[in-house]
């Protein structure tokens, strides 16, 4: 009977610690290690009433300046003189009021004939340069040429010029050397007549109605040089 | 088919940057366009590798093609568009064939176990070489034939010595401190300069090429040493208290105009470079005055100053007078270099632009300037090639470059790893 009684206390005490002890275990598990924490320096948690400030300049309120008011009271003073106009330049009415405010380069103020070889290379044909009046046909062919010579290019100096035919669709249809001579700038000049039709005849441009019969039948040509 | 043409009188003109066009119309109305281009660019180049290709003519063809490639004269032509039968050619050429893919200039070579055979053609020219050499290989490596045989190329177009072979001087940072290396132009044979393991910067060539000065901290303040360019012991040349940096050799190797703190703020003096002694001040202000470059005709010292604000660049004559500032583009313009090149005066230095550092020169008559590097990390502290057509630079965090001395082309790698303090040296003795 004792024996029965014993072994139960023994199993009752073991079903209330056990719970106890794992729960509390567990718990700690959850609760952050103290290396993980945060170390906050203490004296940052407290403000330092005496930190130290920026050297201030000493400051006093200005003196007031006293200021004369009203009609002066000094019966010596003599009054002012007024000025004569009569020894006061006038105005010459042919004069730009606005001539100081302009800057010497303004355009506005140049006069004459204007500059004739002024003008974009774009083929636009607008503008008053004389290379913006020219056939804007002949402007985008002149920049499809590449047309570069390296500074070690030998020229035999002799010209090197080189005519195109097209049809009316804008293709080349024919190149030909009427000058060339047998320096770099004419193995230059092949290989950029060469690339030139290449890209004509890639994408033609429709040649237009006043230059076809001239660059169907003559052509137009390149003197391809270097300086 | 094209008729003559004939020019009248009337010829139009205009210019634009690099090429200008004339129309004429002649009398027939054809039209002749005159097209006249302004000589600027390389010089196209072929190099075809040797028909036999063995590894020898491969190292050849892979040496030539570097050396050409950064001359800052010429193009080397992609091999993938040669129309030529090489078999058939040899070492001669089939001009046409040549002049087809645009090339100026082909360089054959043969090697055989005793020599290696160059020659060099003009397509314009035809089927003769201009230019031919033979070289023994025997007590030579095969770069460094090669290296001599591009400085010959090189000289026949330009009349200037080429730079192949030369060296350049760079402090690269070690494990504790950083030390001075020198190389090959092309990035080959690093070798350590000093043998200390404090702080060295500043690298200078003398112009003989046999010592190099630097800055180095191995007695605890920046001092100026003086040391064979092979690496040995240095000298100990300028020990002032305060600064004893940013070396520069006189042209004649008998001066070195560099920046001493002795007396307060950096100042620019020049020294005796037989014995450190203080020949002259050049600057005498409150300013920081520092980085000084010789000119080649050894008459004006460029220098660093902020007496006006910002960095910038000032020339001063190298006689001792006042300084006159040069740069005036952006707040931030330091370490100038001239350029050799004789009759010309040009400066290249490390200019900041949206936030970037880039190099580019300045020629100091015409005032024109050539940005050498954009958009590619941050590039500092610019060196000539010995006759002006290259530069070499340092980009933060990648290397040593080199690139074209007129703006032209690409930079290219010849180092990779940390490096400051660039500085290139004479050319080869052949």
């Amino acid at each position: 009977m004792h024996t029965v009684a014993g072994f139960g206390a023994l199993l009752l005490s073991a079903a209330l610690v056990v719970p106890t002890v794992w729960l509390t275990k567990s718990r700690a598990d959850t609760n952050p290690q103290l290396a993980d924490m945060e170390v906050i320096e203490a004296s940052l948690a407290y403000k330092n009433t005496k930190a130290p400030k920026q050297p201030q300049k000493e400051r006093n309120a200005p003196v007031p300046e006293v200021k004369e008011q009203g009609v002066s009271r000094d019966e010596t003073k003599k009054p002012d003189e007024k000025k004569d106009k009569k020894d006061e330049p006038k105005p010459d009415p042919n004069e730009d009021p606005l001539a100081k405010f302009r800057r010497p380069q303004d355009p506005d103020l140049e006069s004459g004939k204007t500059d004739d070889q002024e003008g974009a290379a774009d083929g636009s044909e607008l503008g008053r340069g004389n290379i913006s009046k020219g056939d804007p046909y002949f402007q985008r062919l002149w920049a499809d040429l590449d047309w570069t010579v390296p500074e070690l290019a030998r020229s035999g100096g002799l010209q090197t010029i080189a005519c195109l035919v097209f049809s009316a669709d804008g293709k080349i249809t024919r190149t030909e050397f009427k000058e060339k001579g047998d320096d770099d700038i004419a193995t230059l000049a092949d290989k950029a007549i060469r690339d030139l039709k290449d890209k004509r005849n890639a994408a033609p441009e429709e040649v237009p109605t006043h230059l076809l019969k001239r660059l169907t039948t003559r052509g137009i040509c390149f003197n391809l040089t270097a300086k | 088919m094209f008729q003559s043409h004939r020019q009248v009188a009337v010829s139009l003109v205009f210019g634009l940057a690099l090429s200008g066009t004339t129309t004429t119309a002649v009398a027939d109305n054809d039209v002749v366009i005159d097209v006249n281009a302004q000589k600027k660019g390389n010089y196209p180049l072929a190099l075809p590798l040797a028909v036999d290709g063995d590894a020898v003519a491969k190292e050849i063809a892979q040496v030539q093609s570097f050396d050409m490639s950064v001359a800052g004269v010429f193009k080397v032509l992609d091999p993938a568009g040669f129309l030529a039968d090489l078999k058939a050619e040899g070492l001669g050429i089939q001009p046409d064939k040549w002049k087809n893919i645009g090339a100026l200039g082909v360089i054959k070579y043969k090697a055989t176990s005793t020599d290696i055979e160059f020659r060099l053609y003009e397509v314009s020219k035809g089927n003769t070489a201009v230019l031919s050499k033979t070289y023994k290989r025997a007590g030579q490596t095969t770069r460094q034939i090669v290296h001599r045989w591009c400085n010959e190329v090189v000289k026949y177009y330009t009349g200037e010595p080429g730079f192949f072979g030369s060296k350049i001087a760079f402090a690269a940072k070690g494990k504790k401190a950083s030390a001075i290396y020198a190389m090959d132009f092309d990035g080959q044979h690093a070798y350590a300069v000093s043998n200390n393991s404090s702080t060295n910067m500043f690298p200078a060539f003398s112009p003989s090429g046999g010592q190099i000065a630097y800055t180095s901290f191995m007695r605890n303040n920046p001092d100026l040493y003086v040391g064979p360019a092979g690496g040995g012991r240095p000298k100990k040349l300028s020990a002032q208290r305060g600064m004893n940096t940013g070396a520069a050799w006189s042209p004649d190797g008998s001066k070195i105009a560099l920046t001493l703190s002795k007396d307060g703020s950096p100042d620019i003096y020049v020294i005796n470079a037989s014995d450190g002694s203080v020949v002259r001040r050049i600057t005498n202000d409150r300013a920081i005055d520092t980085s000084p470059a010789w000119s080649p005709d050894g008459s004006s010292i460029a220098f660093v100053s902020d007496r006006n604000g910002g960095p910038q660049i000032f020339v001063a004559p190298a006689s001792g007078g006042s300084a006159k500032q040069v740069s005036f583009n952006g707040s931030y313009n330091t370490t100038p270099t001239w350029s050799p090149k004789s009759g010309k005066r040009i400066i290249a230095y490390t200019t900041r632009d949206g936030g970037r550092y880039d190099i580019v020169t300045l020629d100091l008559d015409t005032k024109q300037m050539v940005r050498i590097t954009q958009n590619e990390g941050n590039n500092e502290e610019p060196a000539f090639s010995p006759n002006g057509r290259a530069i070499a630079f340092a980009r933060a965090g990648q290397g040593v470059f080199i690139a074209n001395a007129d703006g032209t082309g690409k930079a290219v790698k010849v180092w990779s790893g940390s490096a400051t303090g660039v500085d290139w040296g004479p050319a080869p003795r052949d």
